[in-house]
């Protein structure tokens, strides 16, 4: 059987997302028997030619780097963002919306991404899925729940009921909550959930008697970057 | 000769690309930043204090650990905190992890291939599967330390802090302290690779910078130790200064208008007398003496660290292990207001401080490592292409000489770089 070709490529970006491919240690080397990872700098392969999957990591902030992602989208079959920076431009981590003068583009404004990976960092057990789908010829398909709703289901006590800002209701899940699960609020990495009502949470924070942070109120104006949808 | 340009330096942690002009006698190497706009430092203004150790994580996906650490004790420092002995212990522990498995990726996935001449770890599946498994057992113990510690190996969820109550349970705890003692001998078999790896011996480095010690190599506190002797933080900050290069998206510092090394080596210079243990023994077993100035000795340097690191680890855990209870309680005096945190992470001395008005962040100032080593390493580089250029080296052989002498400083791009040098914003950051 033909053995995907693999790309690990990053933009402007802290690569903690390949830290984190790395850090599957002895799941990676499963993963390499089933693929051929033919170009990634971090561990000197080079290739400059077409790959089956390229996955992307780091957001676009100069015009470099918005040609480097067009010459990689050119020669890849299937691209993947990796982590909140390629898919946002970093800012469900920084929580800046609409305010900032710094250019951090996600990669979705220049290229068609055909499936991302969200959150800071990714989780390694939803790389591990979207690996094996693409090996059987399957379409990935990203959680449709909340972190939220994935935390009920593992029965951790509810943070936002204790009086501590949770982001949890209006995230994408995924995760498996599991900044909830270490007894720390939902930092919203993952971007928003599909048809998450955040005026609805921001009251049910004010009935809590919860501080509404600043950006949530930015967010309500939409997070100020492109569609994100999977194709 | 000309211009040799290696463009996008593979194997180390960043995008840095290294220009080598040869024109006559006089030769230049210059080290330049590539990774775009990454301003922590102007995306933290006006943020609540409480903001900042998740957003200054991101800086690194290889060293996060230290830089959360960093501007908990920087803030802690501001609030007039003063953590208790056994938060400390905690979050050296978390450290240790997060020192470990750097050193580990810097050493086995980046340096590995320079000593056994091939291009890349991966390659070691088919030719040493066995050692593969070795390095990849000691990582996942590594990061096992931060998980138990902080939720997460890559931008840790949680800094062990008196607002927190998040301990590792027990059992996590006996189980890791259980793969500490198991795995002591493939710890011992792994570093020895670097440990009796030959070398070349120059550059000649000279102005070491670290932490000063006094009972273990300090990572979290203390004074700073350099050539010119050893003096608070805030007296270093005074006598570093930032250059902006515009071939760089990263500050190249000086001190006292010198260039200097910091990271692995310049620890164990500064501080050889309390290498213990194992490490100690290893280090007399393979000859190596320290101080040592050559910036090749730094992976050997790690290799002792890793060894030293994972008995502290084993030191640390029994010692809480034994107490009934942790004291978690900090102490709180007034604060001023102004925080400064100068620690060791696994690339060397990492300086943030914060100036908080009213809870917020009003300025922030982060100095890395790789920021400092810069100017080093341009000045090293220089030498060694003029060393082998006298011993009629040619062009290409100059070029991977220099690759590597690069990535034995253990260059972290993504936490140098700062600012673009088209919009002026490094002159205005940095005057």
């Amino acid at each position: 059987m033909h053995k995907l070709k693999v790309g690990i490529y990053s933009l402007s970006s802290c690569e903690g997302c390949i830290v984190q491919i790395l850090n599957l240690e002895e799941r990676l080397l499963e993963v390499l028997n089933h693929v051929d990872l033919v170009e990634c700098r971090v561990l000197g392969l080079k290739h400059d030619d077409e790959v089956d999957v390229a996955f992307v990591e780091g957001f676009v902030s100069s015009d470099e780097e918005a040609t480097k992602i067009k010459e990689i989208r050119g020669r890849s079959r299937i691209l993947i963002a990796l982590g909140d920076c390629a898919y946002s431009g970093m800012r469900f981590v920084a929580k800046d919306f609409g305010t900032s003068t710094i250019r951090a583009d996600p990669i979705n404004m220049y290229v068609n991404v055909d499936y991302h990976l969200r959150g800071c960092p990714i989780d390694s057990e939803e790389f591990l899925s979207l690996i094996s789908d693409l090996i059987h010829g399957k379409k990935f398909k990203e959680s449709s729940k909340t972190v939220c709703s994935e935390c009920i289901l593992l029965e951790n006590k509810c943070l936002l009921d204790k009086g501590f800002l949770c982001l949890g209701p209006i995230t994408r899940g995924g995760c498996n909550a599991i900044c909830i699960a270490n007894n720390k609020g939902c930092f919203g990495c993952r971007g928003l959930g599909d048809d998450v009502n955040i005026s609805a949470f921001i009251e049910s924070l004010k009935s809590k008697g919860i501080s509404i942070p600043s950006y949530l109120l930015g967010l309500l104006k939409g997070p100020g970057y492109g569609s994100s949808q999977n194709s | 000769m000309g211009v040799v340009r290696i463009v996008e330096l593979p194997r180390i942690e960043g995008h840095l690309d290294v220009e080598i002009e040869i024109l006559g006698e006089d030769i230049r190497v210059r080290a330049m930043a590539r990774e775009g706009i990454r301003i922590y430092d102007m995306i933290l203004r006006g943020r609540e204090y409480s903001e900042v150790p998740d957003i200054v994580s991101r800086m690194c996906g290889v060293c996060s650990v230290i830089h959360r650490v960093t501007s908990v004790m920087a803030i802690e420092s501001a609030l007039g905190i003063t953590p208790s002995d056994d938060i400390l212990a905690l979050r050296e522990l978390a450290t240790i992890g997060g020192h470990v498995q750097s050193h580990l990726i810097h050493l086995f996935y980046f340096i590995l291939p320079d000593v056994l001449g091939i291009d890349s770890f991966i390659r070691l599946i088919d030719k040493n599967p066995g050692l593969i498994k070795k390095v990849m057992r000691i990582k996942g113990l590594a990061n096992s330390i931060i998980e138990a510690l902080s939720g997460r190996a890559v931008h840790p969820i949680t800094t062990v802090n008196a607002e927190t109550s998040f301990l590792p349970s027990r059992d996590k705890v006996y189980r890791i302290l259980d793969e500490l003692k198991a795995t002591k001998n493939i710890t011992l078999d792994i570093s020895k690779i670097f440990l009796e790896a030959e070398f070349p011996d120059i550059p000649k480095e000279e102005n070491f910078v670290s932490l000063a010690s006094r009972d273990s190599i300090n990572l979290l506190t203390g004074k700073i130790s350099t050539t010119s002797g050893v003096m608070e933080p805030q007296a270093f900050l005074e006598r570093i200064n930032a250059i902006v290069e515009e071939y760089s998206t990263a500050p190249h510092f000086l001190f006292d208008g010198k260039a200097y090394m910091v990271g692995s080596l310049s620890r164990l210079n500064n501080n050889y007398p309390l290498l213990n243990g194992s490490a100690r023994d290893l280090a007399k077993e393979f000859n190596l003496t320290f101080p040592s100035n050559s910036i090749f000795m730094n992976n050997k340097a790690q290799a002792l660290e890793i060894v030293y690191f994972l008995e502290r680890a084993e030191e640390i855990l029994g010692r809480l292990l034994e107490k009934d209870e942790l004291k978690l309680q900090s102490e709180k005096k007034h604060g001023n207001n102004f925080g400064l945190a100068a620690t060791e992470a696994p690339r060397g001395l990492l300086i943030h401080t914060y100036q908080l008005e009213n809870g917020k962040i009003i300025s922030a100032n982060i100095i890395t490592p790789t920021a400092q080593n810069l100017k080093n390493i341009e000045k090293n580089a220089s030498e060694y292409v003029r060393a082998l250029l006298n011993n009629n080296f040619d062009l290409g052989e100059i070029r991977k000489q220099i690759e590597f002498l690069v990535r034995s400083y253990d260059p972290c791009i993504s936490c140098a770089a700062r600012f673009r040098k088209s919009n002026n914003l490094g002159k205005k950051l940095y005057k």
